[in-house]
């Protein structure tokens, strides 16, 4: 059964190389929301004394305006940031998928590249040559598999990396948004896939824009805003008045 | 500091070997990808190298290409690994950003994957240092099996230097081309052409230079000669500081990597 708990989780965010009068700074301070303090070093408050708990189950969709410190918490959860103070305990193995063409050389083949990706996600050979045929037909690339990726359309890498990416199994699954790219019937597969996985996993958190990805795949709703959790609960609950206050927001 | 979390980091990654081992070869191939020769060009440029200053320093010295060809080829792929260590070291984190920022992943791998890159240049040159050997007549002897212990502890050591200067390199953006600009005079002021004995009775002062050290460690079984005391024990002791500096280095500030790159 997997869980994960955070118990006043903090994690303050320094900057470097940036003075405190810095006119980048200010912009940065604009462009954000984010609190930032400027002592000696600058540091970017990203999360602030967050305790929360997910189980087994939760698909948690996670929102909030730019700057809320949406990646921050994906990547703090995940162990990429390790939070200043407070706990984090994670039960399971968790599968993140932030930039879907991690590890992708544009100098190897397709095929190459299926393996080189996989390692990095931690598969053995094994398993990747057990997968690699129903990677490559997923992938809809053909001949093309065997050249090189620098002479592949964007829409290609991105069916590529999905394909790779795609046949990952875990208990939780760590999502930013990745959609939008490659042609319109890859889209339309490449969502079925990601259901398929969701639903094999146990514990989700998925960050988004798209209202529609969102019905679509969460059960729960987590809002952020400077760091801090405004509010968590069901998506049916307070899924509808978040949409409603962006949409107003964004027409006046 | 936190020295279970670092422990914990090397142990890991280490079990992980698959994921900076194949790393470290793809890398390898995709530089070589367009090229016929592939990383037989290592090689080749080196023959190239080692064999035009031979023949220009045997003039000058009046001596015999025999005599100089192979110690300076063996010195000379020796520092090219040794200071690989160094110029690579410092960009070993700050190029995988891209990994670093988007999976939860072991910071100790980069420096294994670094590793296992400069070993399989090495090992190439090896292979044309040890052909050039033979078919210049010299056989081997049982004083080359030295070369893997000397290696082991110099790979420890270079591991542990690379991760000192990856640190420095990244949090401090002036770095990485001061280090360059001195590993360009590195090579002169280090044995690799020259000999320590052209120093005369004060030919220990050749080992202040740390490189110097590891240099005739490795050199002297390639040429079939044992290594000595003087330079054994200074190996030895410099590997023991490094990597004491290295790990608390790592076990402080191992989780800030992701905030300097």
């Amino acid at each position: 059964m997997s869980k994960i708990t955070l118990d006043k989780v903090n994690l303050h965010y320094p900057l470097y190389d940036l003075s405190a009068n810095d006119f980048r700074l200010k912009l940065l301070k604009a462009a954000t929301g984010g609190k930032i303090e400027s002592g000696k070093d600058v540091t970017v408050h990203a999360l602030n004394d967050i305790s929360i708990e997910f189980n087994h189950g939760d698909r948690v969709a996670i929102v909030g305006g730019n700057g809320a410190g949406k990646s921050t918490f994906l990547r703090t959860v995940a162990g990429i940031y390790e939070p200043t103070s407070g706990q984090i305990k994670v039960e399971g193995n968790l599968s993140t998928l932030l930039d879907i063409t991690l590890g992708m050389n544009d100098e190897l083949s397709g095929a190459q590249n299926i393996f080189c990706m996989s390692y990095i996600l931690g598969r053995t050979k094994k398993q990747i040559e057990e997968r690699l045929t129903e990677i490559i037909e997923f992938s809809e690339l053909g001949e093309f598999i065997n050249l090189p990726v620098r002479t592949y359309s964007s829409g290609m890498r991105v069916r590529l990396a999905f394909s790779v990416i795609s046949f990952l199994s875990s208990d939780i699954l760590i999502i930013d948004e990745f959609f939008g790219a490659g042609d319109k019937g890859f889209i339309e597969k490449a969502r079925a896939k990601m259901m398929e996985l969701v639903t094999n996993s146990s514990i989700l958190l998925f960050v988004s824009h798209s209202k529609e990805l969102v019905y679509e795949l969460c059960n729960k709703m987590l809002i952020l805003e400077k760091g801090h959790v405004k509010e968590f609960g069901g998506i049916k609950e307070i899924g509808p008045k978040y949409f409603k206050e962006k949409k107003d927001k964004n027409e006046s | 500091m936190n020295y279970t979390l670092a422990v914990k980091d090397i142990i890991n990654s280490v079990k992980k070997w698959r994921v900076w081992y194949n790393l470290a070869l793809y890398d390898t191939k995709a530089k070589y990808q367009r090229t016929k020769l592939g990383p037989i060009w290592i090689v080749l440029v080196n023959l190239i190298f080692v064999g035009g200053i031979s023949l220009v320093w045997s003039i000058i010295q009046h001596a015999d290409i025999r005599s100089i060809l192979p110690r300076f080829f063996s010195g000379f792929i020796v520092w090219q690994f040794l200071s690989s260590f160094v110029l690579e070291g410092c960009e070993v984190f700050t190029v995988e950003k891209k990994i670093i920022f988007n999976i939860p992943i072991e910071k100790f791998t980069f420096l294994l994957k670094n590793a296992v890159i400069q070993s399989v240049i090495l090992l190439h040159n090896l292979a044309g240092f040890f052909i050039v050997m033979t078919l210049m007549g010299n056989w081997p002897n049982f004083y080359m099996l030295l070369f893997i212990p000397a290696l082991i502890l110099t790979l420890i050591a270079a591991i542990g230097i690379s991760l000192i200067l990856s640190f420095i390199a990244a949090r401090f953006r002036d770095i990485s081309p001061l280090i360059k600009s001195l590993m360009s005079v590195g090579m002169l002021v280090t044995p690799v052409l020259w000999d320590a004995s052209q120093f005369g009775t004060k030919y220990y002062l050749v080992y202040i230079n740390p490189f110097a050290i590891f240099l005739d460690l490795l050199r002297k079984p390639l040429l079939g000669q044992p290594i000595g005391m003087l330079e054994l024990s200074l190996a030895l002791m410099l590997t023991f500081v490094i990597s004491g500096v290295a790990f608390m280095l790592f076990s402080r500030f191992r989780h800030r990597i992701i905030y300097w790159i």
